[in-house]
């Protein structure tokens, strides 16, 4: 049994907190909002592309924010992440796709992300507490801040998996489904990057006390 | 165990996540993101077409301008083709090519050619003909006179080889000089006899019969040269070209030859500048071949030279005479329509427009003709 997230609806106001923003799990099985919102914006139907943000934002937004942490970066990903969507529409068949395909389009930006932070890493000599360079959103607790400095030091695949799985708390499948990759596959990345975190954190013990 | 803590760690991590007030992206500035990327996307695909475009022009004149001719001559001095062919470019187009194994000296380059000493070996020869061209290519004690033509020539054991493919050449030596046209072969070994050409030419096989011209033996040799004193070319080989330069100028005792031989060295001379030998061939056809095809165009080509000399009247004459023979009829209607127009002489040239279109109304100075009787109107 894994750890589970929050079911809730795509249609989130933008006041409401994380926790009331979509679960994938809502978004790749149940009722993913109006998943014929791409044919809407495929024919060119006016606020059409509107409607599929509003749809989606929070879900986008949501995953972002588990995978890279609390930073001011989410929101120029998630432009990203909708400009890809809209530029990739055509290929999404059948409509039932589309949430699993933002899905996937999110993940792939936040893969692109954490690469390009990992980069910026080397390329300056840093060390692994990149996050105290990054812009931070609010004032997250010091268990969240702990938390993301600690799996920057990992590969940007192993943190993928490691918040996916843990943090936001997708069963083994869905995760195979987001990151396009075979179930298998995923169980050995998920393995691999709990070695990794675990010689970062010293071990099991400080890991415990950490939290 | 590890999995557990991460499970622990994680609900922690989210239930704090989940408790900040985080306020996501809105609606429209999401929107307004995506705009201005969508912006860029065509900005950066705008320039990606146009840095392409560039490309492709860069690529095509780069490929114009390795394909024509380079702006410097190749330098002097020794080259050998050791392993491969080695090209000589020249700016006005001629290429001679080192063929694999030879050497030569490049001794001098020009303004209009150069001279190539070929040590060893062959070279191949594609000279491109123009008014002023003038290239040597020396072998031995042997010097290829070109003016425009192409041809492959060879120097090996002291013996000269020529296969010609375009055009003619001089060759000339110790032991005196000849013509070579198209597509004749010889070789040359002087002082020691020439050996027989190895490809001989049509008109090489027309030559009928053989005479003390045809072969040149060692005690020959020395007739030759009294004859080169005379006369600039002295026939080494039993070919119609050499035949037809000297026989006009030398009269001597020459065979008789086809009117096609004589016609085609006709043509060479005019080709090569030199109208005299060439009106003095031309004349020699029609006097020898009346009213023969070959007859016809000697008088139309005499007309023609006529008319570049600026003697309007005699190349009218020739034209006159051309059309009353058979094969050159249209052609000459054509340039005497011409020549009427240039003179001035409308009422002339309406007349012979008439004519034309009558006698030929599918020539090709058919609209030149309807112009003319227009403007006569």
């Amino acid at each position: 049994m894994h750890p589970g997230g929050t079911l809730l609806t795509a249609h989130a106001p933008m006041s409401m907190p994380l926790a009331d923003f979509a679960s994938p799990r809502a978004l790749a099985g149940v009722d993913p909002g109006n998943p014929s919102a791409g044919t809407h914006v495929r024919r060119g139907d006016v606020g059409a592309e509107r409607t599929l943000v509003e749809n989606y934002r929070a879900h986008v937004t949501r995953l972002l924010a588990r995978t890279l942490g609390p930073v001011h970066e989410v929101e120029d990903l998630a432009q990203e992440v909708f400009f890809r969507v809209f530029r990739k529409l055509h290929t999404v068949s059948p409509p039932e796709a589309l949430p699993g395909f933002v899905t996937g389009v999110t993940i792939n930006v936040a893969r692109e992300a954490l690469r390009k932070r990992r980069r910026a890493r080397w390329l300056k000599f840093l060390g692994s507490e990149t996050l105290d360079e990054v812009p931070v959103a609010d004032e997250p607790s010091g268990q969240v801040l702990a938390f993301y400095r600690a799996v920057a030091s990992l590969s940007p695949d192993h943190q993928l998996f490691l918040t996916l799985r843990y943090v936001e708390g997708m069963g083994l499948s869905e995760v195979a489904a987001a990151t396009g990759v075979s179930l298998a596959t995923t169980k050995r990345r998920l393995r691999d990057a709990e070695v990794a975190f675990e010689k970062t954190m010293g071990g099991p013990t400080r890991c415990t006390e950490g939290s | 165990m590890t999995s557990a803590l991460l499970v622990r760690l994680g609900e922690g991590v989210r239930r704090d996540q989940d408790n900040l007030p985080y306020q996501g992206p809105s609606t429209d500035t999401i929107l307004l993101g995506v705009r201005e990327r969508e912006r860029a996307h065509r900005r950066r695909v705008r320039a990606g077409f146009a840095l392409a475009a560039s490309l492709a022009c860069g690529m095509f004149v780069a490929a114009m301008w390795n394909a024509r001719a380079p702006h410097a001559s190749p330098a002097l001095g020794a080259r050998t083709a050791s392993l491969f062919d080695e090209t000589l470019q020249f700016p006005d187009g001629t290429t001679l090519i080192l063929r694999k194994g030879a050497t030569a000296n490049l001794e001098s380059v020009g303004a209009h050619g150069a001279r190539l000493r070929l040590n060893e070996g062959v070279v191949h020869v594609s000279v491109v003909h123009t008014e002023q061209s003038s290239w040597d290519v020396l072998a031995g004690p042997y010097s290829i006179h070109v003016t425009g033509t192409r041809f492959d020539a060879g120097w090996e054991n002291e013996t000269l080889r020529i296969s010609m493919r375009e055009g003619s050449v001089r060759v000339t030596g110790p032991c005196g000089a000849v013509a070579l046209t198209a597509p004749d072969s010889s070789a040359f070994r002087c002082p020691g006899e020439e050996r027989p050409s190895e490809r001989p030419s049509e008109g090489a096989q027309r030559a009928e019969p053989p005479t003390a011209l045809t072969t040149v033996a060692p005690e020959d040799l020395p007739k030759a040269e009294d004859a080169s004193t005379k006369r600039p070319q002295v026939p080494l080989a039993p070919r119609h070209a050499s035949r037809a330069i000297t026989e006009p100028i030398a009269e001597s005792a020459a065979p008789k030859v086809s009117a096609s031989a004589l016609l085609e060295d006709g043509d060479h001379e005019r080709l090569a500048g030199r109208a005299p030998h060439a009106v003095l061939l031309y004349r020699r056809v029609r006097s020898e071949f009346p009213g023969t095809f070959e007859a016809a165009k000697a008088a139309f080509l005499l007309g023609r030279m006529a008319e570049a000399a600026g003697s309007l009247s005699e190349a009218e004459s020739w034209y006159e005479r051309a059309m009353l023979e058979r094969g050159f009829e249209q052609e000459s209607a054509g340039r005497l329509l011409e020549l009427a127009v240039q003179r001035g002489d409308l009422a002339r040239a309406a007349q012979r427009a008439e004519a034309y279109l009558r006698a030929h109304p599918g020539g090709p100075h058919r609209a030149y003709a309807e112009s003319v009787l227009r403007s006569s109107r």
